[in-house]
């Protein structure tokens, strides 16, 4: 089975922003940010 | 003096034994079980079934690690549990008589990971199969060698087909067959023979994305996006075809036999085929003082050990109750035994569960594995240190509480490597919490593909390695 209702597409400009360092940089900073946050819980338990 | 026993040196036994010795390790006996003198960073392996990682850099010496955390270390394997008596029967490696060996206990941690049962599906894996694994370090290098000897053929000019995915109805760990696929594909690219292969996926989740924990819904594009369409998104940008609702029952030398959620019968031909077994708890014997078998008190009929989990219980009213997930990882019965990381008994699944009119359950086991079985170990670590030091145990923590991100990397150069992010907290989802569609925590449940991705992974991987081989500032280093 082929998944039916897939509508994501990642088209030339998502293949930009996915290898552009600057803003990747800010993705890995966001992205540690939310595992900060989960963990944060995590830790006090 | 205390003595606290461990069986397995995986995330959750090693992360408990690393808790314990810094803390206890100088007053009381801590002593670690493990049938490797090295420890094994499972998550890597991937790497290495590529080709882009050496074996050694996925292992380390545990000896010297426990010498630093004052453990005992006992490089053999457990045979017994008397949980009467309150002692571990184990085998020495190596030669001599006095192989056999009791280590006393008053706190014992099973964390014995996952026995591979390549058994339960004819014709599955390395050894007596035809299909390959990346679960072990052996595994991994002999998939490496097979897959290389595809590329090799495909260069000559040859089309090959390559099947990746899972190869039981009830089989886990989808996310480390998804980081494999995608693996190959950007290898293959590198090599200049992508054009040569045929990238199929196969398994049992009811959709592309659901990993063992009925897929997630994240914010994307101002809009709720699931997993099911992100990682379909992904396949089609690879160029990998997908079959899913696929319960593998039987693999010969050209095919791999699949009941569909329908019951219809089918089968996908393939050259190379790389499928994960299920998972079953370890074969230990539980003996009580009388010599009888106390297995059913300790462990479910998979081998798991029983904790404090609400067992039993229907599908919808487990999903609807938070506390049906356990929070101490205790065996109700022997109240000395802990069970943690993938040796506990989880009290049902987390993807919704389907068996076919044929009676075939094809239904994603809940994965246990790295973040999760760290967790595990340290909360079990440290409510035995608790107890210990006579007092109640102050810590607990349920899979509805617990973070997990699988960065299924596509490359893993720090340059021009992406990595597909999937975070999501907690891993099961908890609808009083959070009453929205996914019953996650939306700020941190995320889906995304980039470079930052594979940033993520680099440092996952050296962050951890740092901290299970207890160096400086180790305990700062989160699970």
């Amino acid at each position: 089975m082929n998944g039916a209702e897939d509508k994501l597409e990642f088209t030339d400009r998502d293949r930009f922003w996915m290898n552009n360092k600057l803003y990747q940089l800010l993705r890995f900073v966001v992205l540690n940010l939310k595992i900060l946050k989960a963990v944060d819980h995590s830790k006090r338990a | 003096m205390a003595r606290v026993a461990i069986i397995g040196a995986g995330f959750a036994g090693h992360t408990a034994a690393l808790y314990l010795g810094s803390i206890l390790g100088t007053r009381h006996d801590i002593t670690m079980i493990n049938p490797s003198e090295r420890f094994l960073y499972v998550p890597s392996l991937v790497w290495v079934g590529v080709g882009h990682m050496k074996p050694e850099k996925t292992r380390f010496r545990l000896q010297p690690v426990y010498d630093r955390m004052h453990v005992r270390f006992l490089a053999g394997k457990a045979l017994e549990v008397h949980p009467d008596e309150r002692f571990v029967v184990a085998e020495k490696n190596g030669a001599g008589a006095d192989r056999l060996v009791r280590v006393g206990y008053d706190h014992l941690i099973i964390a014995t990971g996952p026995r591979l049962n390549f058994a339960a599906t004819p014709g599955l894996g390395p050894e007596a199969g035809h299909t390959h694994s990346i679960c072990t370090q052996a595994h991994a290098v002999e998939s490496r060698d097979a897959y290389l000897e595809n590329v090799a053929r495909m260069k000559k000019g040859e089309k090959r087909k390559l099947v990746i995915g899972t190869g039981h109805p009830g089989a886990t760990c989808q996310g480390a067959a998804f980081e494999y696929i995608t693996n190959i594909h950007k290898d293959l690219l590198r090599q200049g023979v992508r054009d040569k292969a045929e990238l199929v996926w196969i398994s049992n989740e009811r959709a592309p994305g659901d990993f063992g924990v009925g897929g997630i819904t994240a914010r994307h594009r101002g809009r709720m996006l699931t997993s099911e369409e992100f990682i379909s998104a992904v396949f089609r940008e690879y160029g990998i075809a997908w079959h899913v609702q696929k319960g593998v029952l039987e693999v010969d030398e050209a095919a791999i036999h699949w009941e569909d959620y329908d019951g219809g019968y089918g089968e996908t031909t393939y050259d190379y085929a790389m499928l994960i077994p299920q998972f079953t708890g370890m074969p230990l014997k539980y003996i009580g003082e009388n010599g009888d078998d106390v297995s059913a008190k300790v462990v479910n009929p998979a081998g798991f050990v029983t904790v404090d989990g609400i067992y039993g219980r229907p599908y919808e009213t487990t999903a609807g109750d938070p506390e049906s997930w356990p929070r101490v990882y205790q065996n109700p019965e022997y109240e000395s035994i802990f069970a943690a990381g993938i040796a506990f008994a989880p009290p049902g699944t987390i993807s919704q569960p389907h068996v076919t009119p044929n009676g075939t359950s094809i239904t994603a086991a809940p994965p246990r594995t790295g973040m999760v079985s760290g967790i595990i170990g340290r909360v079990v670590a440290m409510n035995i240190i608790d107890l210990v030091q006579q007092s109640p145990m102050t810590h607990g923590e349920r899979m509805t509480e617990m973070a997990a991100a699988c960065i299924a990397s596509m490359g893993d150069s720090l340059w021009d490597g992406s990595a597909a992010t999937i975070m999501m907290y907690p891993v099961v989802p908890d609808h009083r919490r959070y009453p929205n569609e996914g019953g996650r925590d939306s700020f941190v449940t995320q889906m995304e593909m980039g470079l930052a991705g594979a940033w993520m992974k680099r440092m996952i991987h050296t962050t951890f390695r740092h901290k299970l081989q207890g160096r400086v500032g180790w305990g700062l280093i989160p699970e």
